[in-house]
């Protein structure tokens, strides 16, 4: 009886494109992890070198740097571009837990959390779209949802805890920022702005930051402030932080699976588009393109079964673009419905709740409706038809 | 929670499903309990996601000769890479015993020194 909703969760089914997109990035992160941690495998080649084992016997480094990188690359190149994604994944995760667990010098939250991911997309099938495997055949409609669940799960587990390990006088006093803030280069802080109540309001913020995007993740009311505030957060401590690549690597790693707490379903939204235009045709060849989970189920205005079938007459299709929930019903039309394709796009799902910002989105409207009443098509020609027929 | 998947078609429980139950809780239950057991030690503690929430320095090492004299070590030329996660002290003396003709090993950390004998 109580654990009725832990069965619901392993019986649940998801589409697996999300999780390609996860797959495909954090493949590129383990790439380049790789050649981040080059130089370290390196010196652990040294004898020279200080060994600090968790166990004798576990030390796989004594295969040699460049056999370990070469197989490291290898493997994730494989499981980014979704070849053999099962056995690459495993061989990923493995060599990655031996390099991790051979010497404690090797230690980094950032691998850590590779592995971790790495082997939750393993498991939840994610070569099963978006991949050389889906390809050739191999793909599925869909894959067990509880991977994705514990995906959700770590992304939120890796921000709260940040979050409440900062909670202590140390950080709070704003040193720790202080210290890690750039001191090089054309956009360093200065010195004389490292004062605490400068450091102090970056360090509750950073606090806020991280405790607002685990738990914001999960409310919808708060989603899209959550992804937006979680870009802000890992662009802000690329750029002002050091050591910066490693910074933009876990950016990489775990910002793509904020996709996995939005609305991702297929063909979920019906976007009626004015095909008597060129202009909008082009433009709705880049959303079928950059549509890569295939959530936008586009209608062309002159198929007037599926237009009516949405509730939206051939005027308001010509006025704008609609987009309706196949779900619900609900609508949105002009640049708020842009808006919200914008939002489910892998390309810019995290920066596009932006957009409705009150004077984005009033700027967004005027330009959106001047370069509708500009296009070249056959609204015009519609238009006057119509009135013709009424005189 | 964002509802992305799509309806169940099987109800009842089965091998597979309790194995994949199993694994969802064994799951959870590990990554919470690490992290907040991690909280509970010396910033930054590994395992935690504790990020950047302090900052640590290593130890300072000197290597004390069989007639009193001491010298410095540059860890640089040591480590595999320098972390504050990472306690290095007592593998730094073992190494340094084991490297080299030193009597013992003198390890700063926090303030305070620790004298290492070599055997």
């Amino acid at each position: 009886m109580h654990l009725r909703w832990l069965l619901r969760l392993v019986e649940r089914r998801a589409s697996p494109r999300a999780l390609g997109v996860v797959r495909i990035t954090v493949g590129l992160a383990a790439t380049l992890k790789a050649l981040e941690l080059a130089p370290v495998l390196a010196r652990m080649d040294d004898p020279a070198t200080l060994r600090i084992p968790y166990l004798d016997g576990l030390d796989i480094t004594g295969a040699g740097a460049a056999v370990l990188l070469a197989a490291w690359v290898v493997s994730a190149a494989l499981f980014a571009i979704g070849a053999r994604t099962t056995v690459s994944g495993v061989t990923l995760g493995v060599l990655l837990a031996g390099i991790f667990v051979s010497d404690q010098q090797l230690y980094s939250n950032h691998l850590y959390l590779l592995i971790l991911l790495v082997g939750l997309l393993t498991i939840g099938r994610a070569g099963s779209a978006l991949s050389i495997d889906a390809w050739l055949g191999r793909g599925r409609d869909e894959v067990p949802a509880w991977p994705i669940a514990l995906l959700r799960a770590q992304v939120s587990i890796v921000y709260g805890f940040a979050a409440l390990a900062k909670l202590n006088a140390a950080y709070l006093s704003g040193s720790v920022v202080a210290a890690y803030l750039r001191r090089d280069g054309p956009i360093a802080i200065p010195d004389g702005w490292r004062t605490f109540e400068v450091m102090a309001t970056l360090s509750i913020l950073s606090i806020l930051a991280e405790g607002f995007v685990a738990i914001g993740l999960w409310l919808p009311r708060w989603r899209a402030a959550a992804l937006v505030v979680g870009l802000g957060l890992h662009l802000t401590i690329a750029i002002w932080f050091d050591p910066p690549i490693q910074l933009l690597i876990f950016g990489l790693m775990i910002l793509p699976a904020y996709l996995l707490f939005v609305d991702t379903r297929p063909r979920s939204r019906a976007l009626v588009w004015d095909d008597s235009c060129g202009f909008c045709g082009r433009i709705m060849t880049w959303v079928r393109r950059l549509d890569w989970l295939h959530v936008i189920d586009p209608i062309p205005s002159s198929d007037a079964k599926a237009r009516e079938a949405l509730g939206v007459s051939q005027a308001e299709a010509d006025q704008a673009i609609q987009l309706v929930w196949h779900s619900t019903g609900r609508r949105a039309s002009g640049f708020a419905a842009v808006q919200r394709v914008l939002q489910v796009l892998p390309v810019s799902f995290l920066w596009a709740p932006l957009l409705r910002l009150p004077p984005i989105m009033a700027l967004g409207e005027r330009a959106y409706r001047r370069v509708a009443a500009r296009r070249s098509c056959n609204v015009a020609l519609r238009t006057a038809a119509a009135a013709e027929a009424q005189v | 929670m964002v509802d992305t998947g799509t309806a169940a078609r099987h109800s009842g429980w089965n091998p597979m499903k309790a194995l994949a139950a199993s694994v969802v809780v064994a799951f959870v239950v590990i990554q919470l309990a690490i992290p907040l057991l991690a909280l509970g030690q010396p910033r930054p503690a590994r395992f935690g996601w504790q990020m950047y929430t302090a900052v640590s320095s290593l130890p300072e090492v000197r290597l004390e000769a069989a007639d009193g004299t001491t010298s410095s070590v540059d860890l640089a030329d040591l480590l595999a890479r320098e972390r504050a996660d990472v306690d290095v002290s007592a593998a730094l003396a073992r190494h340094l015993c084991a490297t080299t003709d030193a009597a013992a090993v003198l390890v700063t950390s926090g303030g305070e020194e620790e004298r290492v004998a070599c055997t």
